[in-house]
């Protein structure tokens, strides 16, 4: 029996009628439209999916639509504001931490939610932080050098 | 058409009043990081999802007195960050901080870790060292037991229908007390445990009392290992002893051979991580 939910998505108020077993994933993707969350394993596993509700970094694929009554998202689409990237969005352009970039958006999001919580974060922090997140293309390393970057830059470069 | 209704009750009166009603057809609903990929895989199929996440009474941590305690609703990453647990039960904290992954810790609860109770949950060892006590709800009122005693087997608890977990009350270390939870994994993470050691032990003048010693992932369900406890107790944890120990805690526990290893790899691993255990609390290092 469908229910009605109402969420903020990127600061956009949504009203939407789904099947309580819609995840918050095919909520974002098909009745919304935002594909930047991606359905990678649909299991928690490899963190494609991953947005913010409420702040902190989940996997959309493990939530229900009707769990997020009531929660403010933000998605990959969400970071930039009016045609400025975020500074994680340009940390990972600066040091080419994207090659086919299915995996970006869900890295993106993870730490956007790792540094909200902890802005000044060690590289075995960070990798302990994304462990959540499989990338087939980069091998890791530029995107850790460039979660390392910003987060040294936030902390006026003292590690 | 779905088959599946979705209920948010307001308070744990109508959340049990509903389990009892739709009796086998109903499953509860918290973090669903467990119960989500069941119902994916046909592993389970509700009509009912009762949605206790929100519950008040059940998503706090507090600290009252000589004790501590933690509602089923609480997420992973609440444990892992919370002031209380980090600084009088630091073993939860490194428990909660190598489940899974940032995301999953997001959602997850106890009590779902709990009540999923797989025998390598990794919030079970160390609360059972630390002689945790559930608090479970029913319509006839609220029953405690040992959390040691509240799993049944792989996959089951002692929960009857309608019956919800609370949350869970470990009585305060006391001063002196130190604990740590070990994980042996095949990768660096995002796997459950292959073995899990966790240790409490009072110090009382360099000799220990009150142990707790606990292994996940190596029976039916978490276990106590009484007899490696009683050789400790009363030790300064001397060489000897901690061999004996970690021989008895090899030697009591019931490891299976899966796909992820042997069960003779997890028995010699039983015995690897039990001494390393005691040895790091015998140096006074509590993080692995």
């Amino acid at each position: 029996m469908k229910e009605i939910i109402r969420l903020k998505v990127n600061g956009d108020d949504y009203e939407l009628l789904v099947e309580p077993e819609l995840s918050l994933l095919k909520a974002l993707r098909d009745s919304i439209g935002l594909t930047g969350a991606k359905e990678g394993c649909g299991a928690g596993e490899c963190g494609a999916c991953t947005v913010l509700v409420n702040n902190k970094a989940v996997n959309s694929c493990l939530m229900l639509a009707v769990q997020a009554d009531g929660c403010e998202v933000t998605t990959i689409e969400g970071l930039a504001v009016d045609g400025k990237l975020d500074p994680i969005q340009q940390a990972f352009m600066d040091h080419g931490a994207v090659q086919c970039g299915f995996c970006s958006p869900g890295m993106i999001m993870t730490a956007k939610g790792l540094l909200a919580e902890k802005p000044n974060l060690s590289r075995e922090q960070i990798k302990d932080g994304l462990v959540g997140n499989i990338c087939r293309c980069t091998g890791y390393s530029k995107i850790i050098k460039a979660v390392h970057a910003l987060s040294l830059k936030t902390s006026g470069g003292n590690e | 058409m779905s088959e599946i209704k979705y209920l948010r009750p307001a308070s744990m009166e109508e959340a049990s009043a509903l389990l009892i009603k739709h009796g086998a057809e109903a499953k509860l609903l918290a973090g669903g990081t467990d119960l989500l990929l069941q119902l994916r895989n046909n592993l389970i199929k509700p009509r009912y999802l009762i949605d206790i996440g929100f519950l008040p009474e059940l998503s706090s941590i507090a600290q009252n007195e000589d004790r501590i305690n933690i509602g089923a609703a609480v997420k992973i990453a609440e444990i892992e960050n919370s002031e209380v647990v980090r600084s009088q039960l630091p073993a939860l904290a490194s428990a909660a901080r190598v489940l899974a992954s940032h995301q999953v810790r997001n959602l997850a609860t106890l009590g779902g870790n709990l009540c999923n109770a797989a025998p390598s949950a990794d919030t079970a060892p160390a609360l059972m060292a630390f002689g945790a006590e559930v608090s479970i709800y029913s319509p006839q009122g609220i029953r405690k037991m040992l959390l040691e005693d509240f799993f049944a087997g792989p996959g089951k608890t002692i929960l009857k229908q309608g019956e919800i977990l609370i949350g869970v009350t470990v009585p305060l270390p006391a001063q002196g007390s130190k604990c740590i939870y070990l994980k042996h994994t095949l990768k660096r993470s995002m796997d459950i445990a292959i073995v899990g050691v966790a240790v409490k032990i009072d110090w009382v003048e360099q000799t220990c009392q009150n142990v707790g010693l606990v292994l996940g992932a190596v029976a039916p369900t978490p276990i106590r290992i009484k007899q490696a406890e009683a050789m400790i107790n009363g030790s300064k944890l001397d060489q000897e002893t901690v061999i004996g120990a970690a021989e008895a805690a090899a030697l009591q526990c019931q490891p299976i051979t899966d796909i992820r290893c042997s069960g003779d790899y997890r028995r010699l691993m039983v015995k690897v991580l039990t001494t390393r255990a005691l040895e790091m609390l015998k140096n006074g290092v509590t993080e692995n």
